[in-house]
């Protein structure tokens, strides 16, 4: 498998927007996973800008990118060479020239990864028959009624949804230069570009992948992306169309300490905070005998599925919990093996000498 | 075991003035833990009396009263007066004749020789004859007293007729304070109004909850004392062991509600990890396994404030991560609730320990 780090200025788009529309969830989970992170200053000025504009395009474009952003992604196109570069003006440009290409993997990914689809379903949709989709839809209760009429109308009417994202793709850049968070970004990537070494990322990566238990493809390349705007991506690895991506982000430093094999005193603070939470230690006792779904774990828990979601995401971060897909639906386990390793450690606490 | 429940009303007097001396740091630690917990208005008010009084006698007393807290039952010797059931009152724990004097010195020496100089009864009596600069350097070695305990303690030693004077006089004068605020008066009713009306099978029953929460098991040869206090209703002393018997001062509070049944384990876990996962308790623990210390150790080797050390050792302590030696205050570390709480987790969740 090739590995190929590079810059997708469209990337931090998508991620500024899933702040704007989701910073509480952001904020929850950069503190569950112990970041401080602070939006700069021209994070908070591109919020405002984007907040303050109620262009009913713009608003739609912001909630889908912040919901489905792992599928949304494949309107992009992606750098053939480590340390490659892609312009926001260069993007719209090309989602211009090949939209309804790129809208079929944007499908794609939406049907697979969002709504949880068999192949065999995708197949059937994409052949013509939207009965699947309009019931999946309806089920998937975590996605808001403009993502989900954003999901139609790219089947059913591709050539209006390209209007309506690139009008809103537009604006969007606007509001991106106009705060500074470009201009911000541009120099710290710039610096990243010039200190490049491709090897370093390959290996963190391998190791990201093998901590998170994720299995690409070999024969196909992977895409190690930056992103500068959120310390925390929230995206780990999302595929479609032979096309296979992970979004970097600053938080990987901080993930490198838990993904350690030598478990420190941070990352066990780390777990021991995270289970000192009710409702995280009810989902982990709740899947400790055998998988289950969001809607039974929230259910169970009594809590929406959104939290539940939420819950989820920080506990997987820290790889206390795996997912699998079966059915239309993602099944979350308890990784037995890393909460071994972490109790080993808090056993051992008190025989250990002077560190 | 043999077990004598009953008031002891000198030692709800001594819970008022360590509440005086620490109120910031007991306040946190209520709050963290989650009790809501308001003081009296008689309470603030005794407080307020106490602090303004800055006669030398007065500061003098308060002092040791406050750092030898654990003390109190050598100085108003529980075992001479109290009985299951009884009601002694300040003036009666006060009321000493001079064979009283004599037994609090002899049983102060008892103690003074065991647990800090390691050598017998007899040898210190004969060290006080002929080397009594030899004790008085002891008594300074002791850690973490102010030099207004090292007096007491000498005086005590060496002239027992005025300790005592000086002991029965500043507690009536503080007395007078603790009449005056109506505090004496409200702790008498509740306790005696609990008393009257309940079986005291259910302070037994209270404390076996205790024990079960504390993961503590007690040398059942000795007999145990547990005196009630309402000073301040949701706290304790946390149980004392001298050479011939036990002591618990429990808050009323403590009896009613907080171990009126017994704790689910799941609560009691959350609560630990939520104070074991704090960096800075974390790294007292790791210092005091490595070396037990005196809590003004802590305070140099963390650089952080007094208070603020006293805030998490109450913590510590309240969850039962920590020891502290009644007689000379220093803290150890209970290795047994570590490996309590990591057995609680495999159970909660599930995993089976791997040789």
């Amino acid at each position: 498998m090739k590995i190929i780090p590079g810059y997708v200025e469209l990337v931090e788009i998508l991620m500024a927007c899933g702040f704007a529309d989701r910073k509480s969830y952001f904020d929850a989970l950069s503190q569950d996973l112990g970041f401080d992170f602070e939006p700069g200053r021209e994070l908070a000025e591109f919020l405002d800008r984007v907040r303050s504009n109620d262009n009913w395009s713009i608003r739609v474009a912001v909630e889908v990118f912040s919901e489905i952003k792992d599928s949304v992604i494949f309107f992009c196109d992606f750098p053939e060479e480590p340390g490659g570069e892609l312009l926001l003006e260069e993007a719209i440009e090309s989602l211009g020239k090949s939209f309804e290409e790129k809208a079929r993997c944007v499908v794609d990914s939406i049907l697979l990864n969002n709504l949880n689809l068999s192949q065999e379903d995708v197949k059937k949709t994409l052949d013509g028959d939207l009965s699947i989709v309009s019931e999946a839809v309806d089920k998937a209760e975590d996605l808001s009624e403009n993502t989900t009429w954003f999901i139609t109308q790219l089947i059913k009417f591709p050539k209006q949804s390209k209007e309506i994202l690139i009008f809103a793709l537009r604006e969007l850049k606007k509001h991106y230069e106009e705060s500074g968070l470009r201009k911000k970004n541009r120099d710290k990537i710039a610096e990243r570009l010039r200190l490049f070494r491709a090897e370093e990322y390959e290996e963190v990566a391998e190791d990201f992948l093998k901590f998170y238990g994720i299995r690409p493809r070999e024969d196909l390349p992977l895409h190690l992306l930056f992103q500068n705007t959120l310390k925390y991506s929230g995206l780990k690895f999302a595929s479609a169309c032979d096309i296979q991506l992970i979004v970097f982000s600053e938080h990987l430093k901080q993930i490198e300490e838990i993904m350690n094999p030598v478990v420190t005193d941070n990352t066990l603070r780390l777990f021991l905070r995270n289970l000192s939470d009710q409702t995280k230690m009810q989902i982990l006792k709740a899947i400790s005998d055998e998988p289950k779904y969001v809607d039974e774990l929230a259910r169970i828990v009594g809590l929406s599925k959104a939290t539940i979601s939420y819950h989820l995401s920080t506990l997987g971060e820290l790889a206390l919990v795996t997912s699998r897909k079966d059915h239309r639906r993602v099944y979350f386990s308890l990784n037995k093996e890393r909460l071994e390793k972490i109790l080993k450690r808090l056993e051992t606490l008190y025989e250990e000498g002077e560190e | 075991m043999e077990l004598i429940t009953g008031y002891f009303e000198i030692y709800d007097l001594t819970m008022a003035i360590q509440f005086s001396l620490n109120t910031g740091p007991v306040e946190k630690v209520l709050k963290t833990l989650g009790v809501d917990y308001e003081p009296s208005t008689q309470l603030m008010e005794f407080r307020g009396d106490l602090l303004r009084d800055t006669e030398w006698s007065t500061r003098m007393y308060i002092t040791f009263m406050n750092e030898l807290g654990v003390m109190a039952p050598i100085l108003f010797p529980i075992r001479q007066k109290l009985q299951d059931g009884m009601f002694v009152t300040i003036e009666e724990s006060l009321n000493i004749a001079e064979e009283g004097v004599k037994l609090i010195r002899d049983r102060f020496i008892q103690v003074f020789a065991d647990r800090r100089l390691k050598i017998s009864n007899d040898e210190l009596n004969r060290m006080i004859h002929e080397n009594p600069q030899k004790v008085s350097q002891a008594i300074e070695a002791i850690g973490g007293i102010s030099a207004d305990t090292v007096w007491f303690i000498n005086q005590l030693l060496f002239f027992p007729k005025t300790a005592m004077d000086f002991l029965s006089s500043n507690t009536l004068k503080i007395l007078n304070y603790y009449e005056r605020s109506g505090l004496r008066e409200l702790n008498m009713r509740l306790v005696k109004g609990y008393v009257e009306n309940s079986s005291p099978q259910r302070i037994r029953d209270a404390f076996s909850n205790y024990l079960d929460y504390y993961g503590i098991t007690l040398d059942e040869s000795k007999p145990l004392y547990i005196t009630l206090q309402n000073s301040v209703p949701h706290t304790n002393s946390g149980v004392m062991t001298y050479p011939t018997f036990h002591l618990l001062i429990m808050g009323l509070e403590e009896v009613t509600e907080d171990f009126s049944g017994r704790i689910p384990k799941e609560v009691r876990l959350r609560s630990l990890l939520k104070v074991l996962s704090d960096e800075t308790r974390f790294k007292i623990l790791k210092k005091l396994n490595n070396e037990p210390a005196l809590q003004r150790d802590l305070v140099e080797f963390t650089g952080l404030a007094k208070s603020t050390i006293s805030y998490h050792i109450g913590l510590l302590f309240k969850s039962s991560l920590i020891d502290v030696d009644p007689f000379n205050s220093v803290i150890y570390v209970r290795k047994e609730t570590i490996s309590r709480a990591a057995a609680d987790i495999r159970n909660l969740l599930n995993i089976r320990e791997k040789r």
